[in-house]
């Protein structure tokens, strides 16, 4: 393999192998029962001021991968590089300092926001908790950013359970935005609103990340979302990547036969439009018990003879184009 | 089912209806109370549902469609006051009592909703729920309850029905436990099903899965589906007609195509640029959504007067603010919007 000499731009973040595995505890007495792997050896990058999006459907591990990225959960094994530095290896006061450069945006302001703190106090908290601010100035930064995400400064001191969905959610990306973070997290952060309210919330990040110059790592279920976002698309399957590359290639050219059928379900709303691909079979196999070979194979179209025995490698089938398939780009 | 004998009056009133719609709703209203207010949640709600067919009823937060659907059921909250009329197969449902209601839910009137595991029962298995399903509405025995639980798992295409019978809703898949609901929903074989958001909690393509099954259901015993939804995405390939409803009233209404291809009311204008629609080919980095401005109001702070989305619109002229506009004949649909009775001709 050649090296690209000198100009090669170091990503703001890079995850090598990450791996999770959670004990599934069993009945009252929590005997410790069967291992679910939530991660099995991910690896991704996301460039400056890019944008990541990680595609998949429940139990594909992309929230723990978010999680991981956030310093939330702890990886059993990999590393992530965030600007250079051993990310997972910080500890202690460096990490609470450094912290404030990865921020999280969750599925529902609803359960990320205290109930019982106004608006305004959720904001300032991060701010205070990082000594960033005080005094008046405190109050001038949580106005500012009540006025970057579209709200008024009357918002400051309203419950959140006097704000809409819509609103709860600006609140919610306030606060992410307050330590003014390098990478965003953003885990379905559309998924629990209304259709048009989570286009206007879409546009706001779309605005924010050109603003401020963020990179976001998009985590939703729903490829049509995360392909107006994102730069690049990881589809992820039982906790592996199975395709990733350009999101323009992701969504009109997918190689894997699961990216496929990610393409074909995405909302379509124009009945015109040719109905795309077979229904996949079933479900989501239990990520306990995966099935041999390929993990996709009892749900793949084209499944082959070896596709039950042998497991594809993630490997580069155009130019920035890795999918994990015997037969990339049959199906369709 | 038919006698050849002489039928009774009553019955060849049921054999016209039954030709004709076997759901209709008219002019129907839900009044909710509001710090002892009632505000209408549900304001003149009409629409018709045949054999076969699926209408989609489309809106987003407090557009009245929960409100509808709980109507329909004969569900209301306390305090809520209803007018206007529900008819199942021509029968007229506002004037029955509770007892004749928890006989035509089920019965008449199947319902699947969001969310499957809050729909079934945690401690008893797929099989009781569908025994129990079956013999509320009819005197059979145990056993034949059981036989036919085995067909209705079939019917709704779960793997493997006579083990689904012993299996326990906490040890499917959401996809299996949607179908679980559906096949208890349709247990006592109704004509007419309410899917309130079957499909929300479900990955994509398993919810794709549910939407071909009520297809087929459709196309196999004539079941008429009225789907409640909030997805357009999910109205386009499974549902022939579609009402939009907004801050309670119908704003738009007609067949899916020519109301996804050219849209009347700006308000479903606005919606279907929301739609997060794969873009592909040719598409600029970050291309922000035309959205709609704002948000819809609480129900208490709602105008009265005029249009209900023109604070919304960017249509607005002043006649949206002096009354509240009709349904206007808007190509082959209908139209709630001044600017379709300027234009009766635009959009067709």
């Amino acid at each position: 393999m050649s090296r690209k000499p000198a100009l090669v731009v170091e990503p703001l973040l890079r995850a090598e192998g990450l791996a999770k595995r959670f004990s599934l505890v069993h009945g009252l007495l929590g005997a410790r029962g069967e291992v679910l792997p939530a991660l099995r050896g991910v690896t991704f990058e996301i460039a400056r001021g890019q944008t990541l999006g990680l595609v998949g459907e429940s139990g594909s591990g992309k929230t723990t991968a978010g999680r991981i990225v956030a310093r939330l959960v702890r990886p059993d094994s990999g590393r992530i590089f965030f600007d250079g530095t051993d990310w997972l290896a910080l500890s202690g006061a460096v990490l609470r300092q450094r912290r404030r450069e990865v921020q999280v945006v969750f599925q529902d302001p609803q359960n990320s926001l205290n109930p019982r703190m106004r608006a305004g106090d959720q904001i300032a908290e991060p701010l205070r908790v990082q000594r960033l601010a005080r005094g008046r100035a405190l109050g001038d930064r949580v106005r500012q950013l009540l006025a970057d995400v579209g709200l008024g400064a009357e918002t400051a001191s309203r419950f959140p359970s006097d704000l809409s969905g819509g609103q709860r959610q600006r609140v919610a990306i306030a606060r992410a935005l307050a330590t003014a973070p390098r990478l965003v997290v953003c885990d379905e952060p559309v998924s629990a609103l209304d259709v048009s309210v989570g286009a206007q919330i879409v546009n706001l990040l779309l605005d924010l990340r050109e603003r401020a110059g963020l990179s976001y790592l998009f985590i939703s279920h729903d490829l049509a979302v995360v392909s107006r976002v994102a730069d690049r698309i990881a589809v992820l399957y039982l906790g592996a990547i199975v395709e990733e590359g350009p999101a323009q290639a992701i969504s009109s050219r997918p190689l894997h036969p699961y990216t496929f059928a990610l393409v074909a379900a995405a909302a379509e709303p124009d009945p015109s439009a040719p109905r795309r691909g077979a229904v996949l079979l079933g479900e989501l196999p239990s990520a306990v018990n995966p099935p041999a070979g390929c993990h996709f194979h009892p749900r793949c179209p084209i499944a082959r003879p070896r596709c039950r025995q042998e497991a594809p490698a993630l490997s580069e089938a155009a130019a920035g184009h890795r999918v994990s398939c015997f037969y990339p780009g049959e199906v369709g | 089912m038919v006698s050849l004998s002489q039928p009774p009056k009553s019955e060849i009133q049921n054999l016209a209806a039954i030709a004709g719609p076997l759901l209709s709703v008219e002019d129907l209203r839900v009044e909710l109370p509001v710090d002892g207010i009632l505000h209408p949640a549900v304001d003149g709600v009409s629409f018709a549902l045949e054999a076969g067919r699926a209408l989609a009823v489309v809106g987003e937060s407090g557009s009245g469609k929960t409100q509808l659907a709980r109507a329909i059921l004969g569900l209301q909250p306390d305090g809520a006051r209803m007018s206007g009329k529900v008819l199942c197969s021509g029968r007229d449902l506002s004037t029955l009592s509770d007892r004749e209601w928890r006989a035509v839910r089920g019965r008449e009137i199947g319902m699947v909703f969001q969310e499957p595991a809050a729909a079934l029962d945690p401690v008893q298995t797929v099989g009781a729920q569908v025994v129990e399903a079956i013999r509320l509405h009819e005197p059979v025995s145990r056993a034949e309850a059981r036989r036919r639980a085995v067909e209705a798992l079939a019917e709704v295409a779960f793997p493997d029905p006579e083990r689904a019978l012993g299996e326990y809703p906490h040890r499917l898949s959401g996809g299996l436990r949607q179908r679980a609901c559906l096949a208890i929903a349709l247990a006592a074989g109704p004509k007419v099903l309410l899917a309130d958001e079957p499909t929300a909690s479900l990955d994509a393509t398993v919810a794709m899965q549910i939407l071909e099954l009520l297809d087929r259901l459709r196309r196999e015993r004539g079941l008429a589906v009225l789907l409640i939804t909030h997805d357009l995405g999910v109205v386009a390939k499974h549902c022939d007609r579609v009402l939009v409803l907004y801050a309670g009233r119908v704003v738009e209404e007609g067949g899916t195509a020519a109301l996804l291809r050219s849209p009347a009311h700006p308000y479903t204008r606005g919606l279907l640029r929301s739609i997060p629609v794969l873009v592909a080919a040719g598409r600029q980095r970050g291309e922000r959504y035309e959205a709609i401005a704002g948000a819809l109001e609480d129900l208490s702070a709602r105008r009265r007067g005029g249009c209900a989305f023109a604070p919304r619109c960017p249509d607005r002229f002043e006649p949206c603010d002096a009354s509240v506009p009709d349904l206007y004949p808007a190509g082959e649909g209908r139209s709630r919007c001044f600017l379709s009775r300027e234009a009766p001709r635009r959009g067709a």
